[in-house]
């Protein structure tokens, strides 16, 4: 279906440029074309609807505190910036429910499914793999979602977290082998993964 | 069906389903938030008041002793709101009615009529 003619001459950018006047109807604009991109983003990092609504909620109430906040000169795209917000604040979240603990711990840590063939007999493969992602570092996480389901190159993803590429390369092959020893991920391949011993 | 390997499998991963509402719930957040912001911003007096007494405790109190007066303010105002005597509540707070009166910046003879 066509947008108004108007609607389609507002770049993301120039409806910021608008949200720092006031605008209110430029912010509503904005959450009408991408709350349900940035949803699916917050959704994939936390796995829960009512957390998922809540973090995009928040990230577009910074939006309208505080739209100064994106710098438009940087040449950065709106998209990318916010879901560099939207990440941050669904880390966030999710390291204030985990006892405290240094970042080097918490990219180590990764919880193993306990009830691993219970979990795939009761609800399937898609609530299995669902589950083996959840379980994985915030930070491995956030860069497996934006590369693999985001559609970010590798720069762009790093860009995103505030790192470097070579440390996003490490989170990404760091959040595979997790997986790949995740036994509810084993019991959904074909071939049996081979675990390296020594 | 079973994946012969891993890129395939992560693929293969349900897309979330956005509620309908979701939209509309974030613009009336908004709104809502403009709204508060606006009705506290009309209470001038309140947030000067508050303002001040954060500067007070900054320039006086160590963060440990700023926690405690702050948290003894509480008490203090609460105990007033449900009517408790004045110097009940003093003690109650650990305030004196002179250091309230220093903290709101009125006269502590005002303090003392109004609620002693």
């Amino acid at each position: 279906m066509a947008k108004n003619a108007d609607q389609m001459d507002d770049s993301d950018e120039s409806l910021v440029v608008r949200v720092c006047e006031g605008d209110h109807q430029a912010f509503a604009q904005l959450v009408e074309r991408h709350s349900g991109l940035f949803y699916s983003a917050a959704y994939r990092m936390c796995g829960n609807a009512e957390e998922a609504e809540e973090i995009v909620q928040d990230a577009f109430l910074k939006l309208w505190e505080k739209p100064q906040s994106y710098d438009v000169g940087k040449g950065a795209k709106f998209t990318t910036w916010f879901y560099r917000v939207v990440t941050n604040l669904a880390i966030d979240r999710a390291r204030r429910k985990r006892p405290q603990a240094g970042p080097d711990v918490l990219d180590f840590m990764a919880d193993k499914a306990p009830l691993a063939d219970e979990i795939l007999v009761q609800n399937g493969r898609e609530a299995a793999l669902e589950a083996a992602i959840q379980s994985l570092p915030e930070r491995q996480k956030a860069a497996l979602n934006l590369c693999f389901y985001e559609g970010f190159s590798n720069k762009e993803a790093a860009e995103i977290l505030g790192i470097g590429v070579k440390a996003l390369e490490s989170l990404l092959m760091r959040a595979k082998t997790a997986l790949k020893d995740n036994p509810l991920i084993a019991g959904l391949l074909e071939k049996p993964v081979e675990k390296k011993t020594g | 069906m079973m994946f012969d390997d891993l890129d395939q499998l992560l693929k293969a991963r349900k897309k979330p389903e956005v509620p309908e509402y979701l939209s509309a719930r974030i613009v009336a957040a908004a709104a809502r938030h403009s709204q508060e912001a606006a009705t506290l911003a009309g209470v001038v007096g309140w947030r000067a008041w508050l303002q001040m007494v954060l500067v007070q405790l900054q320039a006086r109190l160590s963060v440990a002793q700023a926690a405690y007066a702050l948290a003894g303010l509480v008490v203090f105002v609460v105990g007033i709101e449900l009517g408790v005597q004045a110097d009940s509540t003093s003690i109650l707070s650990g305030l004196s009615v002179g250091d309230l009166a220093e903290f709101m910046a009125i006269d502590d003879n005002f303090v003392a009529a109004e609620w002693v």
